[in-house]
């Protein structure tokens, strides 16, 4: 009977109920897609350097190294020569040393020229087609075939540089001899090709004879390699070793001001929705007093009245958190097509978000019913009776 | 307290903040008889119910009235709940159902507050909302009952879990003339059959209609302004 009572309550004003689930949905919606994300580009920005233990390039800034060689946001320092990554790669603490080199792009994203290590390293599988065996020919991550529609036996020209001020090679256009898998990682977003390709189209474009990279990515054989690798590296002329946790918790740092801010505004979005819950609860209080007296009449002890607002109270939450999560789902979604392409989205993480959301808002909820329950205690029941 | 006697109240004062406090005098009900109490509005009648029903408490100092064996006076919160509903039916003065429940939950109401119901209780739901001839409205909602109908839902409701005491606060007020017969009917029945009743009224044909169904079982209790 308790929980019919709740249910029949709420059903007596369903407008002012739809209202109050649907402020406490977009709170906690609101909410939970703050926290969710904010975590989500950390893990996602985590995952993209996972196995880089350091990148060497070009002397100059490490931060802006780390950004062009990991995420591919940012432009090189410039070249290292081919020689010394072989040097590294026989190093006794280096276990892997992949050259990459970076000049050219398609539609925005980097043409990487690497070699076969580079595809294995990032976990790469086809998804159509083949993987390159000859200069000009290129895999394309799957965010990139999707954005630009490439499919394997088109054909594509490689602008020189990134960005609206790229001129092209038209002369040597790459060919598309595979399309990878969507992994969550950089490669989604990038295509793939022999590095000789891109010396084959910088031919005469540079002074040096050497044969260059643009970096190395160096996977360390332990701790020990990370920790003393840089020195070696940073002591050889012309290179420059920057390790991608270190520079990312940097980055991370400054801006931790950012984060704390975005996670009170979340907590400020919760709290505005439990106070509206209250408000909700103390209104409907106000037209029930004569019903709950009644229930009190009738033998309903106060544990009783106090079970009926509470549940009221908690199934209201209960039914805005599904409301949430349906939100925080096309919300996602919605982002992960447009804004995030290529960002992973664990649907275990975000039921997470959304269980401490729920656990939150309805710890919340119970502080919020509590002067309702007050007021509840202290209905003037014979007054009540002998009012109406 | 002599064994048949359900409620003895020797003395019984109350007093609400601000106002005059409302002294009632001695008196003394047993299984199988009924108590009106009259008196003009604004006299104390909702006021004493409220204080025998558990309701309203009896100050440790304003009095003693002794209810089934147990003294009102000091008694604790939870336990006057408890007189309700297996000790005291309650009929308040106005029909109180509540209006997201059906005719026949409100009936039910009390009991399944308190237990599970079962079939017993059903069928004793079923059998009230016939005799008081509102049974094919069982599934209405109050909002669509006339105030007669809904004062036998009332009285069905305070009924239903076998009180020893029933307490009706102006069951008749403004129902016409047919319901008046049935809901004396029934508390008549009701004091017939063991159960000891206290009405508040100042109406005088439920009055007449009381004393001449419960003839000597029936009893009168004027309250001065």
């Amino acid at each position: 009977m308790i929980l019919r009572l709740i249910f029949q309550f709420l059903r007596e004003r369903p407008w002012q109920f739809a209202l109050a689930v649907t402020l406490c949905a977009l709170g906690l919606a609101s909410a939970i897609s703050i926290v969710w994300l904010q975590a989500l580009l950390e893990s996602h920005a985590k995952r993209q350097a996972q196995g880089i233990d350091i990148v060497v390039g070009a002397k100059g800034s490490a931060l802006q190294n780390v950004l062009a060689a990991v995420y591919y946001l940012d432009v090189p320092n410039g070249n290292i020569r081919l020689a010394d990554v072989d040097k590294l790669r026989a190093h006794p603490q280096v276990a892997r040393a992949i050259p990459i080199a970076l000049g050219d792009s398609v539609a925005g994203a980097r043409i990487v020229g690497s070699t076969d290590e580079f595809l294995s390293f990032y976990g790469a599988v086809l998804q159509a087609g083949a993987l390159p065996t000859a200069p000009m020919d290129a895999v394309v991550g799957a965010a990139l075939a999707g954005r630009t529609g490439l499919k394997v036996g088109d054909s594509f020209v490689g602008a020189h540089g990134v960005g609206d001020g790229a001129t092209e090679h038209d002369s040597q256009p790459y060919r598309v001899v595979g399309i990878l898998k969507p992994n969550g990682r950089v490669i989604d977003q990038i295509a793939v090709t022999p590095i000789e390709s891109v010396w084959l189209v910088h031919e005469g474009h540079t002074a040096s004879t050497e044969k260059e990279a643009t970096f190395a990515l160096i996977q360390a054989r332990g701790p020990l390699g990370v920790a003393t690798l840089p020195r070696f590296i940073n002591a050889e002329p012309g290179l420059q070793a920057a390790v991608p946790a270190l520079e990312s918790a940097r980055l991370l740092t400054s801006f931790d001001w950012v984060a704390l801010i975005v996670k009170a505004f979340a907590a400020i979005l919760v709290v505005a929705a439990m106070a509206s819950l209250l408000g909700s609860l103390l209104q409907a209080l106000a037209r029930r007093e004569p019903d709950l007296a009644l229930l009190r009449a009738m033998g309903a002890g106060r544990g009783t009245i106090a079970t009926i607002v509470l549940g009221e109270s908690l199934l209201l939450v209960g039914l805005a958190a599904i409301a949430a999560a349906v939100l925080v789902t096309l919300g996602v979604w919605g982002l992960q097509g447009i804004a995030l392409p290529g960002v992973a989205v664990s649907g275990a993480e975000g039921f997470f978000y959304w269980f401490a959301g729920l656990i939150i808002a309805m710890a919340l909820a119970v502080v919020a019913t509590i002067p309702v329950l007050w007021r509840c205690m202290s209905i003037d029941v014979a007054a009540q009776l002998s009012s109406r | 307290m002599p064994a048949s006697e359900l409620l003895t109240i020797r003395t019984l004062t109350h007093q609400f903040p601000g106002r005059a406090p409302i002294a009632f005098g001695g008196m003394a009900l047993g299984a199988g008889s009924m108590l009106l109490v009259s008196g003009p509005s604004g006299c104390g009648k909702s006021t004493l119910l409220h204080l025998i029903g558990g309701v309203l408490p009896v100050a440790a100092g304003d009095g003693s009235a002794v209810l089934d064996g147990r003294e009102l006076a000091g008694m604790r919160t939870r336990e006057r709940d408890q007189l309700r509903p297996w000790l005291v039916g309650w009929m308040p003065q106005r029909q109180f159902l509540i209006n997201g429940l059906s005719v026949i939950d409100n009936v039910l109401l009390p009991v399944s507050l308190a237990v599970k119901v079962n079939a017993d209780t059903l069928s004793r739901a079923d059998l009230l909302l016939r005799a008081l001839e509102i049974s094919e409205l069982s599934e209405a909602r109050p909002s669509t009952l006339s105030v007669g109908q809904a004062a036998r839902a009332s009285l069905a409701r305070a009924l239903l879990a076998r009180p020893k005491l029933l307490l009706a606060d102006e069951p008749t007020a403004a129902l016409d003339e047919a319901s008046v017969a049935l809901v004396a009917t029934q508390i008549a029945a009701f004091v017939a059959d063991g159960g000891a009743a206290i009405v508040a009224s100042h109406d005088s044909h439920l009055r007449a209609m009381l004393a001449a169904k419960c003839a000597d079982k029936f009893a009168e209790a004027g309250l001065p302004r």
